[in-house]
């Protein structure tokens, strides 16, 4: 993602989340933050006018500084069977995030993705691959997640099979 | 022909729609392609032209295309028809971007009902203008049901009717806007392409993004995902065939039109697609001409 030198949201934010975060949120997105400190929320209340959510499930769109602290996903809301777009997208900073294959990453595989891909994702909570798994299985419900490093990004919609390699 | 980008004309934001609007329909967007084959409600604006005309197409192509794109528009195949040639001028002008109608340089297309002859590739964005979106909609009327049709993945319906078009007619008489299963849950509308098409959506390299203006729909298909065309064991789904060569360019392969030459009987058959007949013209393939050239 190509983002201006001169970007520089104010920490815990870094470039690609908060890029995410002025492209998708303005005044009829409801917004959770979690652990983003003073900094991120003033910095989104004021660039995005989104109004703030009280708990996770009632938030469209979910900004996680520190992946390490990520909620469990069923604490956001899946939408329901006939409403499955009524489901919580998660904006969520992991320490790092590189394609290759190896020990330890990922294998995805799904719509958008021509066969698999291996991703390296560091510094996520253990277990969520497990939790991605499930969240796999209730399609069409399920939650959506933009995971950022740096300046990057990788989407992981709820069609995408997780394996831990 | 291609056309440059020039100056976008002033008085518009950039690609007609406000910003708000545009991130209003990128999220639309985003659940459409994370819930393949679902229709995203959206918040459908007034444009500058009439519903049936594209509306629903021309606010998503406004909501992705960016300064660098290149857009082709197609209206049954052709790059010169009216609806091809006012849209393409339409985002000319509020977006100052550039045109072309080959579809190899195109980053965006956006068509109706048709799809092009050539592979798309995975850079690339095809956008479809979409009349009626739910594909159960002419035999269940009402949105709740249908709603709940989709949510319980119930599509026995189409299934009987599908069936009794065979134990009627002794085949499946719908030939164009043939219901499709996304990824194995979603049964959708393809939009009006001819059934001719349907086998080119199957592992697509380009994002699939499909708007209805008129109905407030938006859905979508990611490259590389299963696209099945519902049929039967004993009586699988098979596309239109002609027996008959481009008049033009002598290809045998593509869906052609039928085109009256007089009224006396005469006609000819000719490619629907023009970049791909003229593509075909230009490296040297030959039809067998109009009437007026073989009598």
């Amino acid at each position: 993602m190509a983002l201006g030198p001169d970007f520089a949201p104010p920490h815990p934010l870094e470039p690609a989340a908060a890029a995410v975060c002025l492209a998708l949120l303005d005044l009829d997105t409801r917004l959770w933050i979690d652990g983003g400190g003073d900094g991120a929320e003033a910095y989104l209340r004021f660039h995005t006018g989104a109004p703030l959510a009280d708990a996770p499930d009632e938030a469209d769109f979910a900004v996680i500084a520190d992946g390490a602290m990520i909620p469990r996903l069923d604490s956001f809301s899946p939408g329901t069977d006939e409403l499955p777009e009524r489901s919580a997208t998660l904006i969520v900073q992991v320490a790092g995030l590189e394609s290759r294959a190896g020990e330890g990453v990922w294998r995805l595989s799904g719509p958008g993705i021509d066969g698999n891909a291996d991703l390296a994702v560091e510094g996520l909570r253990a277990g969520m691959a497990e939790e991605l798994a499930v969240n796999f299985q209730r399609f069409p419900r399920g939650v959506d997640l933009i995971l950022c490093a740096g300046a990057r990004v990788a989407a992981l919609p709820r069609t995408t099979k997780v394996e831990a390699l | 022909m291609t056309a440059p980008a020039t100056a976008q004309d002033s008085g518009y934001n950039f690609a007609y729609l406000d910003e708000q609007t545009k991130r209003m329909v990128r999220r639309a967007i985003l659940k459409a392609v994370a819930i393949p084959g679902h229709q995203v409600p959206f918040g459908s604006r007034e444009m500058p032209l009439p519903y049936g005309w594209g509306t629903g197409g021309i606010q998503v192509t406004a909501s992705i295309i960016g300064l660098a794109d290149v857009l082709k528009v197609i209206d049954q195949g052709a790059d010169d028809t009216t609806n091809a040639v006012s849209i393409r001028r339409f985002f000319a002008r509020t977006a100052g971007i550039a045109t072309t109608e080959k579809t190899e340089d195109a980053t965006v297309i956006q068509t109706r009902h048709r799809i092009p002859e050539m592979n798309l590739r995975d850079d690339q964005i095809i956008v479809y203008q979409v009349p009626i979106p739910e594909p159960l909609r002419w035999l269940e009327a009402r949105e709740t049901e249908t709603r709940k049709m989709h949510g319980l993945a119930d599509y026995g319906v189409m299934h009987v009717k599908l069936y009794e078009d065979i134990a009627k007619y002794g085949h499946i008489e719908t030939s164009y806007d043939y219901p499709v299963l996304i990824n194995g849950r979603y049964l959708m509308s393809p939009s009006p392409i001819p059934k001719f098409d349907n086998p080119k959506m199957h592992e697509m390299g380009a994002l699939q993004l499909f708007g209805a203006g008129r109905e407030k729909r938006i859905y979508a298909i990611p490259p590389y995902t299963r696209v099945e065309s519902l049929d039967f064991e004993d009586h699988p789904f098979q596309v239109q065939t002609w027996g008959a060569v481009c008049a033009i360019c002598g290809d045998g392969e593509s869906f052609l039109d039928e085109v009256i030459t007089d009224d006396q009987g005469g006609s000819m058959y000719i490619c629907s697609d023009t970049d791909h007949c003229g593509r075909r013209v230009v490296a040297g393939h030959k039809g067998p001409g109009g009437p007026e050239e073989s009598t």
